[in-house]
C-alpha cells in the first residue's frame, strides 16, 4: 500500500494553528445564517400553505340584518374561485376567543360579530378588490381579512432575509477563500527551499500539490467539525429557548431531515473550497518555477 | 549527453555572468569544473540541472533541446540528474534514510525497492549505523555522504557536484572522488565543480575552467564546438 508522503515539515509553519479556527468560525457563522433563514422560510411556507387560501369576513352583529348576511353569503358562493363559505355558529366563535377570555364565556355580554370563513381555490382567486366593493355595497361596515395580504408582506420580508443570508454566506465564502489563500501562500513561502529541492529532484507539481492538499483537507475537516459542533449546540439552545417562549418563527422546522441535508453542505463546501483554493494557489505558484 | 551552444546567462538586468559558452560532453565522461570564486561555476551547474534557463543560446541535455521541451516533461529529465549541492540541502526533519529515499519516492518506486537500495547505499557510504539519524545530529562529513547517497541513489545519467570536497580533509576528498569514479565506470557522466587543485592534479580527468564568465578547456577529451 502506498504510504501518505509528507516531505514538507508542516509542523514548522503556523498554518496548522490558525486555519482550523478560521474555518470553524466560518462554518459556525455559515450554519447559523443558513439555519435561521431555513427556519424562517419553512415557517412562512407553512403559513402560506395553510392561510393563503383563507379569507375571514366579519360583520358587526348590530350593523346587518339576517337578510343582508344571507345576501353576502350568496355573493360569496357565486364568486368564481371560492370553494367554501361557512358562517360560524356561536359555539365555534366562543372557542376561537377562548384563548383570551377563558372557558366561562356563556354569559358574555359582549356582542360577537358574525364571522364567515371563506376558502378559496389556491392560485385561482385573485379578485378580492372587486369582491370587497360588492360586499361593502350590501354592508358598508363589513371587514374582510385577506390573509394573503399580510402573508405576502411576510414572504417579501422572508425573501429579503434570504438575500441577506445569501450575501452573508458569500462574504463568508470570500473570507474563507482569502484566508486559505493567505495560509497556503505563507506555507509556500516557509517551505520554498524544500519545494525547490523536490522540484530539482524531478518532483512533478502534483507531488507537491498533493502534500499541501492533504494537509489542508485534514485541517479543514477539523475546522468544519468544530464549527459544526458549535453551531449545533447554539441551534439546539435557540430551539429550546424558542420552544420555551413558544416562538413560532423559530419552530421545529430546523429539525426535519431535508434541512439537515442542506445544512451539511456548509461544512462540506468549506472543505471543498479549502482544498480547491489550496490546489489552485500551489499550482499557480509552482508554474512560476522553470 | 550535454551540449551548450552560445549560451549566455545574466540575472535580471545585471551583467552577463556566463558568456558564449560552447562545449559538448560525451556520455560517460568525467570532468572537473574549476575557476575562482564568483566565476560562475554554480550558475553553470544550475543551467545543467535545470534550475535556471539561459538568457540566450541553446542547451541540449540528455537528448532534449531544453528551450523546446514542455515544462511537463522537465521532471522526467531532472530525475536522470543527480546533484550534490555545496550546502548539502538535506531536509532537516527527515532521517538519513528518508533523505536518501526521496528521489526514489518522487520516481514512485515501491517501498520494498526503496528500503533495499537505500539501506545498501547508506552502508556503502559508511552510514549503516546512522540510518535513522536526522541531519542535525550528523557531522559535516556524514551529512555530505548522505547528500552524495541521495544524488546517486537513482543511478543518474548525469551527476553534478558543487564543491563536494569543501568540508572534508584531503584523504576523505580522495575517497569521495574514487566513489564518483566508481559511479562513472557504470556509465554516469560526472561533473565536479571544485577549487581543490591538488585533487584535480591527482586525478587525470578533463578540466573546464571558468574565468570571468568564459570557459576554457585545459586538458581534455571534450569536444569544443
Amino acid at each position: 500500500m502506498k504510504r501518505f508522503r509528507r516531505d514538507l515539515p508542516f509542523e514548522a509553519d503556523q498554518i496548522g494553528r490558525f486555519l482550523p479556527w478560521i474555518i470553524s468560525f466560518m462554518v459556525f457563522l455559515g450554519l447559523l445564517a443558513l439555519a435561521i433563514t431555513l427556519s424562517i422560510s419553512e415557517t412562512i411556507n407553512g403559513w402560506n400553505k395553510n392561510m393563503s387560501s383563507h379569507i375571514t369576513i366579519q360583520v358587526p352583529s348590530d350593523k346587518a340584518s339576517s337578510d343582508d348576511l344571507q345576501k353576502v353569503i350568496r355573493i360569496l358562493k357565486s364568486t368564481k374561485g371560492i370553494e367554501k363559505v361557512q358562517l360560524l355558529d356561536n359555539s365555534t366563535k366562543l372557542t376561537l376567543i377562548e384563548p383570551w377570555l377563558g372557558k366561562k364565556t356563556e354569559n358574555l355580554s359582549v356582542l360577537l360579530p358574525e364571522v364567515i370563513e371563506v376558502e378559496t381555490e389556491r392560485n385561482k382567486f385573485d379578485n378580492i378588490s372587486v369582491l370587497k366593493i360588492k360586499l361593502r355595497e350590501v354592508i358598508p361596515e363589513i371587514t374582510i381579512d385577506d390573509h394573503r395580504e399580510w402573508l405576502m408582506r411576510l414572504i417579501s420580508t422572508s425573501d429579503k432575509i434570504k438575500i441577506i443570508s445569501i450575501a452573508i454566506l458569500l462574504i463568508i465564502g470570500v473570507i474563507s477563500v482569502t484566508s486559505v489563500m493567505f495560509a497556503t501562500k505563507t506555507g509556500l513561502a516557509v517551505h520554498t527551499p524544500i519545494i525547490n529541492l523536490l522540484h530539482l529532484m524531478g518532483a512533478k507539481d502534483s507531488y507537491i500539490v498533493n502534500q499541501f492538499q492533504l494537509r489542508v483537507l485534514y485541517l479543514a475537516i477539523i475546522g468544519s467539525f468544530l464549527g459544526s459542533v458549535a453551531a449545533i449546540i447554539v441551534l439546539y439552545i435557540f430551539k429550546t429557548i424558542a420552544q420555551d417562549i413558544e416562538l413560532s418563527i423559530y419552530s421545529e422546522s430546523i429539525v426535519p431531515l431535508n434541512n439537515w441535508l442542506v445544512l451539511i453542505t456548509v461544512p462540506l463546501t468549506a472543505i471543498i473550497i479549502s482544498v480547491v483554493t489550496t490546489r489552485r494557489v500551489v499550482l499557480r505558484t509552482l508554474a512560476r518555477i522553470p | 549527453m550535454l551540449h551548450f551552444e552560445n549560451v549566455g546567462m545574466r540575472y535580471g538586468i545585471g551583467p552577463e555572468i556566463l558568456r558564449d559558452l560552447n562545449f559538448s560532453l560525451g556520455e560517460g565522461s568525467f570532468n572537473f569544473l574549476t575557476g575562482p570564486s564568483g566565476a560562475g561555476k554554480t550558475t553553470l551547474l544550475k543551467l545543467m540541472y535545470l534550475a535556471l534557463k539561459p538568457t540566450r543560446g541553446l542547451v541540449h541535455l540528455l537528448g532534449h533541446d531544453i528551450a523546446l521541451t514542455p515544462r511537463s516533461e522537465l521532471p522526467m529529465i531532472r530525475r536522470q540528474i543527480g546533484v550534490v549541492f555545496q550546502e548539502f540541502r538535506l531536509i532537516p526533519h527527515l532521517s538519513a534514510f528518508d533523505n536518501v529515499a526521496l528521489p526514489l519516492r518522487i520516481s514512485e518506486e515501491s517501498e520494498d525497492i526503496i528500503e533495499k537500495h537505500v539501506k545498501e547505499l547508506l552502508v556503502w557510504v559508511g552510514l549503516g549505523n546512522q540510518i535513522l539519524a536526522k541531519p542535525s545530529i550528523l557531522s559535516g562529513g556524514q551529512q555530505q555522504r548522505v547528500a552524495i547517497a541521495r544524488a546517486i541513489i537513482t543511478k543518474p545519467r548525469l551527476l553534478l557536484a558543487d564543491e563536494p570536497t569543501g568540508n572534508v580533509d584531503d584523504n576523505i576528498a580522495l575517497r569521495l572522488m574514487h566513489l564518483f569514479e566508481e559511479l562513472n565506470k557504470t556509465g554516469t557522466t560526472v561533473i565536479i565543480a571544485t577549487h581543490n587543485q591538488k585533487l584535480i592534479e591527482k586525478l587525470d580527468h578533463p578540466v573546464m575552467e571558468l574565468t570571468d564568465g568564459e570557459l576554457k578547456i585545459l586538458n581534455n577529451n571534450l569536444n569544443r564546438s
